[in-house]
């Protein structure tokens, strides 16, 4: 989690309430929401709804798979604006289980999917480059991976125990939310390195269809953990602290 | 700016009254020389490449005739000049805009100086700018030494500037290149040719 003030609204003026562009009932249809965002498709495989719903509508698909529909209009809001700053009061200290859940699976997709699909487009950008480029570029890139890696198993491992800890009434010892909250990290600016390098710096005859690829792949995930802390912050904490107190009482 | 230090000014104003009132002030405040002036929409632009200014005061109704072409399109010449509009009354604001600064019969002579002087800045830091994307030499010292591993401090020292010098330089590579962590330094001065592989394991 790397915790920074809140994102940006873009254009819209802070007084206006953001618009979506789908209504946050439920009653759509989940293909016409998809249609209408694609960036939302991630979404349905991290909430277990999957693909082949047929005509069902967003609280069917939702009741199917057991994640509460405010929840999953949430995630989508997150996904769908920049800069959206969702309002966890709609949800309920129980649903903490399924952001926590939803976290979860977007660390297996990023690990097991997204990250593996980059390192095997850097694999051709190394036997297509300059070898010591192709070996510089590397190193740094399994820099980065680490290091997402040993963030997402600190999250696995310790915040989210403490979170579904909480739900059943425990308090952890020694440990607080303010101290996760210490826990930074310079991923973010691992990856704009790297993307700054195959964008401007390699040389243009170094693979330039797989670099392009790839670069497409970075500005994606780029987004899509941008949206994770997002969540992260602005909806499992509130709600986290919220339970804390309750519970520390 | 030529020899002289100060700023050569080309006048370009039909009435004489105005022409001279200008020209006192601009000659008062000693930054300015008013190499000439021009009375009339005869041979324009000849008379402005002659000049050879690095400021043309003009009053737009002596070139427009119901032109729509901006000055600096009939005359591209004067793309590196400031072109300051002289306005009697209110123009149309689509006359004004091709001017870099526009000053009015009514503006006190400080008035003047100041828009002027604030109008060359802004001319200036604009080029600055268009020209900076690039590393320039010092940063690119710099640069090799951060990818070799050196601290701040001992940049500071081997290149005999300031630790805060070094940060300053330092910023405007990252903002440069977009690059800020130090292993992807290294690989941008590995691929631009800066250093050996050797120098940096």
């Amino acid at each position: 989690m790397k915790y920074k003030t809140l994102p940006s609204r873009d254009g819209d003026s802070p007084n206006e309430p953001m618009r979506l562009p789908f209504d946050g009932s439920g009653e759509m249809k989940l293909a016409d929401l998809i249609l209408e965002d694609h960036r939302l498709l991630p979404v349905l495989e991290r909430t277990g709804i999957g693909l082949g719903f047929g005509e069902k509508r967003v609280s069917e698909a939702c009741a199917q798979s057991g994640i509460p529909v405010e929840l999953f209009m949430l995630i989508c809001s997150v996904h769908s604006r920049e800069g959206y700053v969702p309002d966890s009061a709609c949800l309920k200290s129980t649903d903490i289980s399924g952001i926590v859940e939803y976290l979860h699976q977007s660390h297996e997709y990023f690990r097991f999917r997204q990250i593996p699909s980059m390192s095997a487009k850097l694999t051709v950008i190394e036997q297509g480059c300059d070898p010591l480029h192709g070996k510089m570029l590397r190193r740094f890139f399994e820099g980065y991976r680490t290091e997402l890696e040993n963030h997402f198993e600190y999250e696995e491992t310790e915040v989210f125990p403490y979170m579904k800890g909480l739900l059943s009434g425990k308090k952890a010892k020694g440990y607080s939310i303010p101290r996760f909250e210490e826990n930074h990290t310079n991923i973010e600016e691992k990856l704009n390195d790297l993307k700054n390098i195959l964008l401007k710096y390699l040389p243009a005859d170094c693979c330039p269809e797989v670099r392009s690829e790839m670069l497409y792949d970075i500005f994606r995930l780029e987004e899509d953990l941008k949206r994770h802390t997002t969540i992260e912050d602005l909806v499992l904490i509130p709600l986290v602290s919220q339970l804390g107190k309750t519970v520390g009482q | 700016m030529k020899d002289s230090g100060r700023f050569r000014v080309a006048l370009v104003e039909p009435s004489a009254i105005v022409a001279t009132g200008i020209s006192t002030v601009l000659s008062q405040s000693g930054g300015y020389e008013v190499a000439g002036v021009i009375p009339e929409n005869n041979y324009i632009g000849e008379r402005l490449r002659m000049l050879d200014p690095d400021i043309v005061i003009l009053n737009p109704s002596i070139v427009d005739r119901g032109r729509t072409q901006s000055v600096r399109v009939q005359y591209p010449f004067l793309q590196e000049c400031l072109l300051v509009g002289i306005a009697y009354e209110l123009y149309p604001e689509t006359l004004l805009k091709q001017f870099d600064a526009v000053i009015t019969i009514h503006d006190e002579p400080r008035q003047i100086i100041r828009k002027l002087r604030t109008a060359m800045d802004e001319k200036t830091g604009a080029q600055d700018t268009a020209i900076s994307y690039e590393l320039s030499e010092r940063e690119k010292e710099i640069l090799i030494s951060v990818a070799k591993g050196a601290t701040n401090k001992e940049i500071a020292s081997r290149h005999n500037i300031s630790v805060h010098t070094v940060i300053s330089h330092r910023k405007n590579i990252t903002r440069k290149t977009g690059i800020k962590t130090v292993s992807a330094l290294t690989i941008y001065a590995v691929i631009n040719g800066l250093i050996d592989i050797s120098d940096s394991e």
